[in-house]
């Protein structure tokens, strides 16, 4: 099973006018001002849509070249966390890289090219789903300086989570109220 | 009295008076333009005291003010009670024809009016009071070499001092005699006594040099001037000019060089000389060796004169090699996700 080489990754056919990126889908530069009024201008349901799809097509293209869902699931946790990265780097979303609270996955992105933090943990949800083959809820716990953490958990957890944080609660406190009692790990 | 005798005594008074206009060249009467009048050949000497000149000036009398008025002439006025002699005496002759008893009075007159007589105080009933002691002030009034030497009235040059009409005349001495306040009772109010001309005509004779002067028993309270000639000697002019001479200190002659020759005497100097000013003097030349024959100097420590302290350092041992750290417990093995799919089904599971 070979690594993401992002040796021609991207290929522009100037006589064709076109982009091409992974296995020949064609793919549009479009300015980030651009896709922020789209995603302002959609709402919140459109751009979670616009979103899950965006990241759906970059998780396939990962896990087609891992091999499938299933060899993606049994992979280590740095190969798979370095396709995504490298995939999320050539598509210009942002520097990704992943943390672990106790049981909680957060994916950290540093510097991304959108300015909605919905907008960007849908764009999560789709990479996540399309390479794992598996359900997945994300919800933004805010940025901090140029990095925004997104959560990666159930659909429960992410309603709790979101009831919190409109609460005002901090997004340590969320992660930390999100384990049960009697669970043993550390903490922010 | 013939017409003759009448006629001979006015030519000798015209005559007298020719002569006497001659002598003041009419000063009198060309600068006075208003002459008094007199009344009555009784009261030559006396003047009314509501003249017509005192008769205020009708308004019609003022012209432009391109032509000045000319001044008014002046107004003699005196007091009824005052003394005659004091009175000014009119020296231009009455236009009317007089009597021959005033004739003879005014041809008298005439031949005198140059002169100040002094009335004489007849003996009265009144007791002169006698008066206090008066302060004389004497001046020194020396002759003036540019203006002519004044000429000695008649009535003052008396034939025995001629011969002072020289020199002697010109040293005389006026003297200014303050008199005391008088009262105004011992005045006596009888002025006939110093009214009567006969009386005047008597003293005519006497030669000696009178001054004007007021009778004990008429002191007025105000001061009075009186102007008397006083004969001075050689010697006494002598010692008043001693007396009136700058002091010698003064009148030492001064010169710079003597002052400098006194300043340089001084051997005690004022105080300390000033500082010389100009060039700063050069510090000495140091004589520099070459480097190479000569050894650097050395610091050589100075032992100090206190008690010498020596540093003494104390280093703990070293521990002994032992596990210091212990670790409780095990760490939970359900974190230690191996591959993805255990992370994401951990963290699915929250």
């Amino acid at each position: 099973m070979a690594g993401f080489d992002p040796t021609h990754a991207v290929r522009f056919d100037l006589p064709r006018g076109s982009v091409t990126a992974g296995s020949d889908e064609r793919h549009v530069l479009l300015p980030c001002a651009a896709l922020d009024d789209l995603v302002l201008i959609a709402g919140p349901e459109a751009a979670s849509s616009v979103g899950r799809a965006l990241g759906s097509s970059i998780g396939k293209r990962i896990a087609s070249r891992l091999g499938g869902a299933d060899e993606l699931r049994g992979s280590s946790i740095e190969r798979v966390i370095t396709d995504i990265a490298r995939e999320l780097a050539v598509a210009g979303l942002g520097a990704v890289s992943i943390e672990r609270w106790g049981r909680a996955l957060v994916v950290a992105v540093d510097r991304p090219a959108v300015a909605d933090l919905s907008f960007l943990a849908s764009i999560l949800e789709g990479v996540l789903e399309g390479a794992s083959d598996t359900p997945v809820r994300c919800v933004s716990l805010g940025r901090e300086g140029t990095v925004v953490r997104v959560l990666v958990a159930s659909d429960s957890a992410i309603t709790r989570a979101r009831a919190m944080l409109n609460q005002g609660a901090a997004w340590g406190e969320v992660l930390a109220r999100l384990h049960p009692s009697s669970a043993k790990g550390g903490g922010p | 009295m013939t017409t003759d005798d009448r006629i001979a005594k006015l030519e000798a008074l015209l005559a007298l008076v020719r002569s006497r206009d001659r002598a003041n060249g009419h000063t009198n009467a060309s600068t006075n333009g208003a002459k008094p009048h007199v009344d009555d050949d009784d009261d030559l000497f006396t003047m009314a005291s509501t003249s017509p000149l005192d008769a205020p000036t009708p308004m019609a009398a003022f012209r432009p003010s391109s032509i000045p008025p000319p001044p008014p002439p002046p107004k003699f006025t005196q007091r009824p009670e005052a003394p005659s002699f004091f009175a000014a005496k009119p020296i231009a002759p009455s236009t009317r024809a007089p009597s021959d008893a005033s004739l003879d009075r005014t041809l008298v007159e005439a031949s005198t009016s140059s002169r100040r007589i002094a009335p004489r105080p007849e003996p009265s009933g009144v007791r002169a009071v006698d008066p206090p002691p008066m302060e004389v002030i004497e001046l020194d009034v020396d002759p003036d070499p540019s203006m002519p030497p004044p000429s000695v009235s008649p009535v003052s040059a008396s034939p025995g001092s001629g011969a002072l009409r020289g020199e002697e005349g010109l040293e005389s001495r006026s003297r200014l005699v303050s008199a005391p306040p008088v009262a105004m009772d011992a005045i006596d109010t009888n002025d006939e006594d110093y009214d009567d001309g006969a009386e005047l005509l008597d003293d005519d004779d006497d030669e000696e040099p009178f001054a004007l002067s007021v009778p004990p028993g008429h002191a007025a309270s105000d001061p009075t001037i009186e102007a008397a000639a006083a004969e001075v000697s050689q010697a006494e002019m002598d010692a008043i000019e001693a007396d009136d001479r700058a002091p010698t200190s003064s009148r030492r002659p001064i010169s710079m060089e003597d002052k400098m020759s006194e300043l340089e005497e001084d051997s005690m100097p004022l105080h300390a000389s000033p500082p010389a000013s100009g060039k700063l003097p050069a510090a000495s030349a140091i004589e520099l060796e070459p480097l190479d024959s000569q050894p650097m100097p050395v610091a050589v420590p100075v032992p100090a004169a206190g008690p010498r302290l020596t540093r003494e350092s104390l280093r703990a041992d070293s521990l002994p090699q032992t596990e210091v750290a212990v670790f409780v417990g095990r760490a939970p093995s359900d974190l230690a996700a191996k591959t993805f799919g255990d992370l994401l089904d951990a963290t699915l599971a929250l």
